[in-house]
């Protein structure tokens, strides 16, 4: 059977990784593999599909999608996140057609059944004559709910019942993540989405943005011609790098001295009474702060300096994220949000979304180079399948670290990659 | 009840601006983005804002743009195609802008004029025989000047809310 095939070469894999740190290229660009994806990852893991403030009304509504699956995330009439599956109780059909909106009640088009935001059947049209009066509203059930959570404001979804509740599952990443997204006493709120569809499979980019700071050089080498868009200093900068996993994610940081320079003073109180005290601690005795990171399967966030303002002294911080949609094989969606300080002036945050938009929105200058490698790797993976390495640094040892997770002290290092990999191949193989 | 009347400029102007606006796809499409941006006023807002498909709100745009550019960062933007390591233009993108339905008004200022157009955007890469198609209105200012013709305000809104191509890497 081609599952177990398949299933057998993904227990392989994760062996010869372990080992020699090499991979199968085909894991970017094979439609079985990508079948076996769909049930052992994204039907199973904890897929972020969203953030609270993309609702931040009562009836404030978005549709997000698992593969092809749509799901509609709402704030109902009591300031709960509800999460329901976009598919009307009776015989299926779509009940909200938008990508976002606000609405207290969800109609379904074709029979005209009626559900509230929080999920509820309240009007079955004829039902006398329809049904005799031979159903049960509640027995009926509304809109189907599947499991989801939120961290940090981020929404999650999983579709498996037997998968370890959200805080287990992004165990010590949670730290990590609270430096990008809990960094102010009223948090923080998304952009957007820009919504990009790219000829790349969903892991590739994930994997760069958890572990690669050696194709910055080289990709990113056009940086130093965009002054108004990114600072030229970054690459070239020896500020001592660390590369650390924890949970299913991994990220870089940096020992950059003091996260506050780049942001706005009047934001610092907040960010000191937002941050929770350990993270606190690690920035301000160390001097050490996140870069690029993200987690298991789909999600990516970076937070960086970029350029500086025409008449200020200091680069700005800005935070992006992105998730990852995979459509086939070799084909996903992008989202990607600018996210700012909900409290932040509105000066700052109209410099953070400018320098989200010309470094890593749509039309961002790194997103494009970016994403001419990952669609090149997809494309060159077709075919016969060669090994490709992770084996960077695979012998260094960990450093002693005074936070969750396993760090290594180095600016190369694709120990991230292969956090990612190992927990790729566990769940394909069945061995998580 | 008549309708509120178009106030038509002049047919010479018309057939200038109209000009000037074909002028404009040429050099994006001849890839002569530094005689593109002589066609720019230092003072340009472009932007190409994100669009949605939504009910219940009452516009389909949000608050993000996928290009939100001043003089400066396009200019930046063409120096770092021109550079050896823009990677995403290696080789070069083919367009092709279809410009149609020029509609121009006085504007609020002298020489202002407020230019809306159609533009059809076609795109090919590399040796594959796929291609790409960007469809939007534009809604211009533009001005006459001692220099000529230039453009002051560009928005142009898309028809697609999710990008076909790989990157919005591309002037409408």
């Amino acid at each position: 059977m081609a599952v177990d095939r398949i299933q057998n070469q993904m227990s392989d894999a994760l062996e010869v990784l372990e080992q020699d740190g090499t991979v199968p290229d085909d894991i970017y660009s094979s439609n079985e593999i990508f079948e076996l994806e769909q049930d052992r990852i994204f039907r199973r893991k904890w897929i972020p599909v969203g953030h609270e403030s993309e609702i931040p009304d009562e009836g404030d509504y978005i549709v997000r999608y698992i593969l092809e699956e749509s799901f509609i995330v709402v704030r109902d009439e009591e300031g709960e996140v509800q999460v329901f599956a976009n598919e009307c109780c009776h015989q299926g059909r779509q009940v909200c057609h938008g990508e976002m909106g606000n609405a207290s009640h969800f109609r379904c088009p074709y029979h005209g059944w009626t559900f509230d935001n929080t999920g509820e059947l309240v009007g079955i049209p004829n039902l006398e004559d329809a049904y005799q009066g031979n159903i049960d509203k509640d027995e009926v059930g509304g809109l189907r709910q599947p499991r989801f959570d939120t961290y940090d404001g981020l929404v999650f979804i999983c579709l498996s019942e037997e998968t370890e509740p959200l805080e287990d599952f992004l165990g010590d990443f949670k730290f990590y993540l609270d430096y990008h997204l809990k960094r102010t006493s009223e948090g923080m709120e998304l952009l957007g989405p820009h919504r990009v569809i790219k000829d790349t499979n969903w892991k590739i980019g994930v994997i760069n943005n958890m572990s690669d700071h050696y194709h910055s050089l080289v990709t990113h080498r056009s940086f130093a011609d965009v002054p108004s868009i990114l600072p030229t200093d970054r690459l070239e900068e020896d500020e001592p790098r660390y590369h650390i996993h924890a949970g299913p994610g991994g990220l870089e940081m940096a020992e950059t001295g003091s996260w506050f320079d780049i942001y706005p003073e009047e934001m610092h109180d907040s960010m000191r009474e937002g941050l929770p005290e350990e993270n606190l601690k690690l920035m301000e005795e160390k001097g050490y702060t996140p870069i690029n990171g993200g987690f298991f399967p789909n999600f990516i966030i970076n937070t960086t300096a970029v350029a500086t303002p025409e008449g200020e002294d200091s680069a700005i911080g800005m935070t992006y994220v992105m998730m990852y949609r995979p459509i086939s094989a070799t084909q996903s969606e992008a989202y990607l949000w600018c996210a700012v300080e909900k409290n932040a002036p509105e000066k700052y945050k109209e410099r953070a979304h400018q320098a989200f938009v010309g470094a890593f929105g749509s039309s961002g200058v790194a997103d494009q180079d970016d994403a001419k490698n990952w669609m090149s790797v997809t494309k060159g993976s077709k075919g016969t399948t060669m090994d490709l390495r992770y084996d960077m640094q695979k012998e260094t040892k960990p450093v002693d670290w005074d936070a969750p997770g396993t760090a290594y002290h180095s600016w190369f290092n694709e120990a991230n990659a292969r956090h990612f990999l190992r927990q790729y191949f566990e769940a394909m193989s069945g061995e998580d | 009840m008549a309708s509120k009347q178009t106030a038509y400029v002049d047919r010479n102007t018309h057939w200038e601006i109209e000009q000037f606006l074909y002028k404009e796809a040429e050099y994006l499409d001849d890839r002569r983005l530094d005689d593109w941006l002589e066609l720019l006023d230092e003072e340009i807002d472009y932007k190409i804002p994100v669009r949605v498909s939504q009910e219940g709100r009452t516009s389909d745009f949000l608050d993000t743009y996928h290009m939100y550019e001043t003089y400066e960062t396009l200019s930046d933007r063409i120096t770092r195609r021109a550079g050896e390591y823009a990677w995403s233009e290696r080789p070069p993108s083919r367009t092709r802008h279809f410009v149609s339905n020029v509609r121009v008004e006085p504007g609020d200022g002298e020489d202002e004029y407020e230019v809306n157009s159609n533009l059809l955007l076609y795109v090919s890469k590399g040796d594959s025989g796929d291609y790409d198609t960007l469809s939007a209105k534009r809604e211009d200012v533009i001005v006459n000047t001692d220099d000529g013709w230039k453009i002051r305000k560009r928005t142009a809104y898309l028809d697609i809310t999710t990008i076909p191509l790989d990157a919005m890497n591309y002037f409408l």
